[in-house]
């Protein structure tokens, strides 16, 4: 819920640059700092709902230190925003291929949530093919030592030797276990 | 004085018998390797070897777990400088400028510097334990809570200089990370802050996590933005440089390792913080600080010199008192408990061998990095000789398998991919990602620190202690000497423009 709240923030912010030309070219810039802000304020009234314990001290509660750092937020955002408002800081550099990134961040994403089922060491193979292939990777070999290398050194070396529990997956928990 | 020369040479003789020779470089090779590894912390590497010492004797225990701690504290380095992921929180420091060294090709020059300053700052830090161990963790354990919110509000004081250019943006990320830090349990009275109902944000955010993704995930993000099929690496000089170039940053070192030390002496402080600190002044103090960021040798020297001594540091107040300062010295004080020891001032009269043994098993260590790291260096920096195809998707699944490995639960792996995001974009629009660590690390020491002289003294105790006061005055002139400097500077460039 929040980061839908964020994601519409984002996207006035966004709005309310548009008609400004001297801003756009700090679109993105500005929208970090926007983001930023949201969160400190969001964090600054969440503040007032929280419980103190009776016996907490009248000098401090839980509270006190992050609306101490969203004051200071306040100022600093400002202080940042003036070179971009008077078009002294740097522009936004061009964005380079952000749909590979989308492509690499939505197989991470996926293989993250195919630990569970299918378990780490098929999920991070299938990975690692993915992403060498979008990368322009297509020697057969490679694409298939890479995994299968990576796949036995994380188990011996993770599993066996620093006893890191490394998820199974249920479909192999259900095959073997 | 000759006490501590003739129980020093006791404990060279202990050091130098086959076993303790072997366990001490079985210790070390297993701390850098582990210490390499992002998500396996010092703690976690000396904590890992800790049941093979229950059947040693107690020093030969020693040998080999702080063998482990300062192999480890090099070993965070190794990845940092050649992938940009800092395999321990104080390498991140040393990704800061070793990275970009090994991007433009000088991949050779700032292994050796790490390593160099590693052994010398880990030396640095032996000594002033053996010298001044006690009147020194008598000093730190006077320390008030206002005098530690001093210490880190001057840590703090570090992101003016670590923006450069882009200072009111290095402001703005290290308050973005303060106030991430609050996430979690308050120190103080319990009270649940900003976990929207998920218990495993209770303990707060993960550091190890956060700081891979920032620095790991980030930067491959970023560079697979930008890839271009077929690029490779710059061509890389992989020799080390000879000794003598190691000469022209021996003053940072031997200030960083000094600086190093004493911050580590004091509990809960730690390697981190010493690390942002020394690299901080060593920007203030050097000729070409335009050039910390970009590939400075002296930011590298910095960092792992002052990052190796506050290992030294960090053992005064457990040898000498009985306190683990750290993670680190918590998992050797158990491993003395074990061998029914009690650290403290006793323990240097009743057991002088075993304490001088340890001393001298850390100049053993040290000279152990050296060879190893000499020996390894060659055969680390060929990761760089990867195909960026098949580099960029196995730092992947290292820092993913890092993270993983922290908490041995999701959680971590999530942290650490919403931080890669945060990392990206913050890459995308010049918003620097260390200050953001800076924050994480020391928000907690500050509020604790801030509360309880709140409690204890109230307001007053921030301006009626001369130490916190002066430690107050030096961080306000940190912070505004940069910038009244480059003021002075505009304005005379300005009336001679006139």
């Amino acid at each position: 819920m929040q980061l839908v709240f964020l994601a519409i923030v984002l996207a006035l912010g966004w709005l309310a640059i548009r008609p400004f030309k001297k801003l756009r070219p700090y679109t993105g810039q500005i929208l970090v700092l926007v983001g930023i802000f949201w969160i400190g304020l969001l964090f600054y009234f969440i503040t007032f709902s929280f419980r103190v314990p009776r016996f907490a001290s009248v000098a401090t509660t839980g509270a006190t230190v992050p609306r101490f750092w969203f004051y200071v937020l306040i100022p600093i955002t400002l202080l940042a925003l003036i070179p971009m408002l008077k078009g002294h800081d740097a522009p936004d550099e061009k964005p380079g291929n952000v749909w590979r990134v989308g492509i690499v961040f939505g197989t991470l994403v996926l293989s993250l949530v195919s630990f569970r089922y299918i378990g780490y060491y098929l999920s991070s193979a299938i990975f690692l093919v993915v992403v060498m292939w979008v990368l322009d990777s297509r020697d057969k070999v490679q694409l298939i030592a890479i995994p299968v290398g990576w796949v036995i050194f994380s188990h011996f070396f993770f599993a066996r030797l620093l006893y890191v529990r490394l998820p199974i997956g249920t479909l192999f928990a259900g095959l073997f276990g | 004085m000759m006490d501590i020369l003739v129980n020093l040479s006791a404990g060279f003789s202990i050091m130098f018998t086959p076993m303790a020779i072997l366990l001490c470089l079985l210790g070390v090779f297993a701390g850098i390797t582990f210490g390499a590894i992002p998500g396996i912390s010092p703690s976690m590497a000396v904590a890992l070897l800790l049941p093979m010492t229950f059947n040693l004797p107690p020093i030969l225990g020693m040998v080999l777990l702080l063998g482990a701690y300062k192999g480890a504290n090099y070993g965070g380095s190794v990845s940092a400088v050649l992938i940009n992921t800092p395999g321990t929180p104080s390498a991140a420091v040393t990704a800061f400028d070793g990275y970009p060294m090994t991007k433009t090709g000088r991949v050779g020059e700032a292994m050796g510097i790490s390593l160099y300053a590693s052994v010398f700052g880990g030396i640095i830090g032996t000594v002033v334990l053996i010298l001044f161990a006690r009147p020194l963790a008598l000093v730190a354990l006077r320390f008030w809570p206002s005098e530690y919110f001093a210490l880190t509000i001057l840590g703090l004081t570090t992101v003016a200089t670590m923006g450069g250019k882009n200072w009111q943006k290095a402001l703005v990320a290290v308050v973005f990370g303060l106030l991430l830090n609050t996430i979690g349990m308050d120190p103080i009275a319990g009270t649940r802050r900003f976990t929207f109902g998920d218990i495993r944000l209770l303990d707060g955010l993960s550091l190890i996590p956060a700081i891979i993704g920032l620095f790991a995930l980030g930067e491959l993000f970023y560079n697979i933005e930008h890839y271009v099929k077929g690029t490779k690496f710059d061509k890389l000089a992989y020799k080390l440089p000879k000794l003598s170039y190691y000469l022209t940053v021996w003053k940072n070192i031997v200030r960083a390792g000094v600086l190093g030390t004493i911050i580590g002496i004091f509990p809960g402080a730690g390697g981190t913080i010493a690390a942002f600190i020394s690299y901080d002044v060593e920007k203030r103090f050097s000729k070409n600080p335009e050039e910390f960021g970009k590939g400075s040798p002296e930011g590298v020297a910095a960092a792992e010199s002052s990052n190796s001594a506050s290992a030294g540091g960090a053992l005064v107040p457990l040898l000498a008192l009985g306190i683990p300062g750290s993670a680190t010295a918590a998992v050797l004080l158990g491993s003395l408990l074990v061998h029914g020891l009690n650290p403290g001032p006793e323990m240097f009269v009743k057991e002088p061998e075993l304490v001088y043994g340890m001393f001298a098993s850390m100049f053993m260590a040290n000279a152990f990095i050296l060879l190893v790291g000499l020996l390894g260096a060659k055969l680390f920096v060929r990761v760089t000789d990867l195909k960026k195809t098949i580099l960029y998707p196995l730092i992947f699944t290292f820092a993913i398998v890092g993270s993983y490995a922290v908490t041995s639960s999701m959680y971590s792996v999530v942290v650490c991919v919403v931080f890669g995001v945060i990392g990206w974009i913050f890459r995308r629009y010049g918003y620097p990602s260390a200050p953001v660590v800076l924050g994480i690390v020391l928000g907690s020491l500050a509020e604790l620190s801030f509360r309880q002289a709140l409690i204890i003294g109230g307001i007053e105790s921030f301006y009626k202690r001369p130490l916190t006061l002066i430690m107050l005055a030096i961080a306000i002139a940190a912070v505004a000497a940069p910038i009244v400097s480059k003021r002075m500077k505009e304005m005379k460039e300005r009336t001679e423009i006139d």
